[in-house]
Parts: structure tokens; C-alpha cells; sequence
């Protein structure tokens, strides 16, 4: 019964996220590939999904208007048929083995079962909120209502398409989301299909652990970072105009950013920064990108402020902004503890000491350095935020460390895998 | 050819890699011979923060769940002398709603019998993990 339904949910996420918007069926860039269109329609969707619950619609109603665009959406492929591209047979044994990496990660999900401290504590309670039908309107009794709700509301929403009550099946759509984000950043290598395979699975093996999976949302922000860095990389390395996909994409994945995860605010912010400082983007666009991104903030705000959700960060461990403790805070101390335990998160990352190494390599062989930029713009903001996040903190440091920074830079890293695949790329290695 | 079939035996060796760290197989059997309730009790009894009767004891907790029927949760109270988390979720209702004529008492003993004489015990386990409905007319 279990296994049959984790192959369902399996076809449940191919078959919707399979389904493009109407005008993407005419206008698909030639190249597009079919893991472009399942990002492209997941990121759609789960941003529709959320539009959904923002009009304070209970999760049966947003199914029921999600089927209802499904079935729009698939009707006007049908009536154009002809005009559908599928994908060619010879790359069906790659969503093969994704499904194969998908069945291995469920069976892990379905077996190990525990939540962690964070999601028993407040995740769950926003799953529960959405699983019994109440509103984004109710959330404001659950605890920590300030933290966003996107992933809570997946969860809750894939749970009850599942046939199987239990509530793991909702996490599924993680370990999808997880599988089809690290076959994006393997799309990237200019390799032959079976190395892009043994690529895949060693970046599988060298992230994969059940805690990533266990009801925190920091995963959710690496898939979407890792989506961002494939797009990255066919703008600023490969020096094209961001063309209108691109644009959209970017958007709706800041949107997700910001509705995941506090810290995901920054991050929207960043990618649009790296966008505008980086890329071959016109004023028009440059103006139109930063405007939505502050718009999509701002929105949130306004949404919070609407449901009476708390939006002030003080209740998250941030108390005391006066000049004189926040100079206090910077002690010698807490600089050297918080150096500290970046230096021993960075060497339990795998993702960034594989990184490290081709970094070396790219320096000893004098290639690729100055293509880097927007990697180490990208990561300095975004530590240089958390260093400061927690040398302001007002809970326990080392606390605070020991329970969340391998979590942080766990979902910063996907970066880090640009540098090796721009290094395999540029020396153009006949593996 | 000879290229692509060292590829594929690469390909082949790491997925067989991967399984293998994952316990695939293992997890897989259990998973097919073992219903949830079952697996669910066995996660958390190796969970450091908890035990089927012990710290945050979830296991005890859903196992009232079953065995009960319970739709919602019942008041649940640890006695343990460090901070524990209350496993409300376990009963999939939404937060703040629980059923005040019935108590978990997760880590009690004897020291604490005041706090049940005005209680029928329905379930107990061990002396440790107690099941209690109100008596008529208390309050």
C-alpha cells in the first residue's frame, strides 16, 4: 500500500508538473529541456498554489482550483496536439533513474519517519492548519506566525492528494522537488548523458541525508537556489540575454524565496543583485526586476499585516537594537566562536569542499577566476548576513550555532557546484 | 564500447554505493513487512530526544493514539525535570485543541500522585507513562 502510493505521488508530480502553461506549449525555447519545463511548471505551480492560499482559501478549495487549471491547461494541449514537443526516447532512461533516486529516497522518508526539532516545534503546526482546512486567516494561532508558510502548504497539499493518511507522504514533494533541483545543476555539464548520470549520483551521495528531509525548510531553499544557479550560469557564464522565461523564472523563484524562509528575503534580494551587477540585462528589465522583488516583499508584509500575522523579527531571538548592545555584541569572543563554527560547518559541506578543490585547481591552472565573480558576490552577502544574524542574536550563541548554521550553509551551497562544472566545462575534459 | 560499458559499470557501482549507504534494502523489507504504527514507534525509540516511554516519549503518545482512537489530543504533561518538547502533533489536530477530561502523564512517578487522585487511569505503562480520564464530576 505504501510503496504503491509512493509510486503514485511519483506520477502525481511528473503528470502535473508535466502540464505547461498554455502559451509555453507554442513558444518553448529549442532549448528547453524536459527537467527546464518540470522546473519551469513546478515553480508555476507552487507559486499559483500560494496565490491560492493568499486569497484565504481553505486547502480544498485551492485543490480544487489547482485541478481546475490543470485541466485548462491540459485541454489546450490537447486541442494543439500537433504542436507539443515530447521528449525523445533516448533521454527517458534519465527520468528513469531519477525516478529510481526518487523510490530510494521515499523508501528512506517512509521509513525513517521522524521530525525535527524545528518542524515538530512550528512546521507541522502550519501543515495542520492547511491538513484540517483552516485558512492563512488561522495561522496567527499556530506558533511562530511570522515564518512563511510556502513549504508548510506544500506539504499539507501533497499530504491530502496522497491515498495514504500518514503524513510523511507530504514530504515527498521534497525529495522530488530535491531530485529534479540536483538534475537541474546536472543538466549544466557538456558531457555525454552517462557521465551527467554518475555526476547526479555523486552529488546525491554527497548531500543526501534523511535530517535534510525531515521536516525543515532549508531544503527547499538549496532546490531553489540550485535552479537559480543553472539559470546563472546559462545567463552570466554562457553571456546570453536573459530572455522572458529566464525573467519569469527568476521572479517566481524570489517570490518563493521570500515565502519559504525568513532568511529567504536576503536571498531574493541577492539573485536580483547578481542579476543586475552581473548580467547582460537592459535598464528596462534591471528596473522591472528589482521593482517585482520589492513588490513581492512588500506584499508579504502587507499579507502579514492583513491576517495580523506577526512581522517584527524580535520574536525570532533578535531583542535589543540599540546602538550601544549591538556594539557590544561585537566582542572578540563571539567573533571567534561564530569563525569558529563556519570553519567546521564548511568542512562537514561536502558540496563546498568539492568546490574548494576545483576553485584550487582553477587557480593552479589560471582558468575560469574572473567567470567566478557573481559566486563569491553571491557568498560573501549571503554569509556575511548570517554572521550577522548571529553575532546580533540575543539567544545562546553557541546554541544557536550548534543547532542551525550546517542547516544555513547547507542551502546556500548549490553555488559551489557552478565552480566544478564550469571547471569541467572550460577544459572541456573527455571523460 | 569498451568506454561506455566501464561508464555504465561506474554508473551501476555507485548506485549500489548509494543504496548501500541508505540501507535500502533493509529499510525496504521493513518498510513492506511493518506497518507505520510499528515503524513509527521504532524511529522515535532511537531518537535521542526520545523513547516509546522515555524523554519526549512519542511512541507512548501514538500508541494512545491507536489504541484509543483517539481524534483529539488529550491534555499531555511530561514530568521529566529537563525541557521537553509535547508531541501534540503526533495527533494531527490543529494546534491549541485538545480534550480536557483526558491526561498523559509522560515520566511520572509516585512523587507525583496528587496531581492523579482525581483521575481514572485507563492505560498505564510501567508505572512511567499513564493514560487518565477525569472521574464524573471533577474538575
Amino acid at each position: 500500500m505504501e510503496i504503491i502510493n509512493i509510486f503514485y505521488l511519483f506520477f502525481v508530480f511528473i503528470i502535473f508538473f508535466s502540464i505547461n502553461l498554455p502559451f509555453s506549449a507554442l513558444r518553448l525555447d529549442n532549448n528547453f529541456t524536459y527537467i527546464d519545463q518540470l522546473t519551469f511548471n513546478i515553480i508555476i505551480q507552487i507559486n499559483l498554489i500560494l496565490f491560492l492560499s493568499l486569497l484565504n482559501l481553505p486547502l480544498e478549495k485551492i485543490l480544487y482550483v489547482y485541478f481546475c487549471y490543470l485541466t485548462v491547461c491540459f485541454i489546450f494541449h490537447c486541442k494543439n496536439f500537433n504542436k507539443i514537443k515530447f521528449t525523445k526516447m533516448n533521454h527517458n532512461y534519465f527520468y528513469f533513474f531519477i525516478l529510481v533516486i526518487f523510490f530510494l529516497i521515499s523508501i528512506d522518508i517512509s521509513y525513517s519517519l521522524t521530525l525535527d526539532w524545528d518542524a515538530q516545534k512550528f512546521w507541522f503546526f502550519k501543515v495542520l492548519n492547511f491538513y484540517n482546512n483552516e485558512t492563512i486567516d488561522n495561522l496567527v494561532n499556530v506558533p511562530n506566525p511570522q515564518y512563511p508558510f510556502l513549504g508548510s502548504l506544500l506539504w499539507g497539499l501533497f499530504w491530502k492528494i496522497s491515498f495514504y493518511p500518514e503524513e510523511y507522504t507530504g514530504r515527498l514533494f521534497y525529495a522530488f522537488m530535491y531530485c529534479i533541483s540536483i538534475a537541474n545543476l546536472t543538466e549544466i555539464l557538456k558531457l555525454s548523458k552517462n557521465i551527467k548520470m554518475i555526476f547526479y549520483i555523486i552529488l546525491i551521495m554527497l548531500s543526501y541525508k534523511y535530517i535534510l528531509f525531515s521536516g525543515g525548510q532549508d531544503l527547499l531553499i538549496f532546490c531553489l537556489i540550485s535552479i537559480t544557479a543553472k539559470t546563472f550560469y546559462e545567463i552570466i557564464d554562457n553571456k546570453k540575454k536573459i530572455s522572458i522565461y529566464q525573467f519569469l523564472l527568476l521572479l517566481l523563484i524570489c517570490n518563493s524565496l521570500i515565502w519559504t524562509k525568513q532568511e529567504g528575503v536576503i536571498y531574493a534580494f541577492i539573485i536580483t543583485f547578481i542579476l543586475l551587477f552581473f548580467s547582460k540585462i537592459n535598464l528596462t528589465k534591471s528596473i522591472l526586476l528589482l521593482g517585482f522583488v520589492a513588490f513581492f516583499f512588500i506584499v508579504r508584509i502587507l499579507v502579514y499585516n492583513f491576517y495580523n500575522l506577526e512581522i517584527n523579527i524580535n520574536s525570532s531571538g533578535w531583542n535589543n537594537f540599540s546602538f550601544i548592545s549591538m556594539v557590544e555584541k561585537f566582542s572578540i569572543d563571539r567573533i571567534v566562536t561564530i569563525i569558529s563554527f563556519f570553519i567546521f560547518s564548511f568542512l562537514k559541506n561536502s558540496f563546498f569542499l568539492l568546490g574548494l578543490f576545483f576553485l584550487i585547481a582553477s587557480l593552479l591552472y589560471r582558468k575560469n577566476i574572473n567567470n567566478n565573480l557573481y559566486i563569491y558576490f553571491f557568498y560573501t552577502l549571503s554569509y556575511g548576513f548570517i554572521f550577522f544574524a548571529y553575532i546580533l542574536s540575543d539567544l545562546e550563541l553557541i546554541w544557536m550555532l550548534k543547532t542551525g548554521l550546517d542547516r544555513l550553509i547547507f542551502s546556500a551551497s548549490p553555488l559551489y557546484i557552478l565552480i566544478v562544472v564550469k571547471y569541467i566545462n572550460a577544459h572541456n575534459l573527455k571523460i | 564500447m569498451k568506454n561506455n560499458i566501464f561508464k555504465i559499470f561506474i554508473l551501476v557501482s555507485l548506485i549500489l554505493i548509494l543504496y548501500k549507504n541508505i540501507d535500502f534494502f533493509r529499510k525496504g523489507y521493513f518498510v513492506l513487512t511493518k506497518d507505520y504504527n510499528q515503524r513509527f514507534k521504532e524511529s522515535y525509540e532511537k531518537d535521542q530526544f526520545s523513547g516509546f516511554c522515555s524523554r519526549e516519549s512519542h511512541g507512548y503518545v501514538h500508541y494512545i493514539k491507536n489504541k484509543y482512537k483517539a481524534v483529539e489530543s488529550p491534555v499531555i504533561i511530561n514530568l521529566d525535570q529537563a525541557r521537553r518538547k509535547l508531541p501534540y502533533w503526533i495527533f494531527y489536530n490543529l494546534f491549541g485543541i485538545v480534550d480536557k477530561d483526558k491526561l498523559i502523564l509522560l515520566n511520572y512517578n509516585k512523587s507525583y500522585d496528587n496531581l492523579i487522585k482525581n483521575f481514572t487511569i485507563i492505560d498505564n505503562h510501567i508505572n512511567k507513562c499513564l493514560y487518565l480520564e477525569k472521574k464524573n464530576g471533577n474538575n
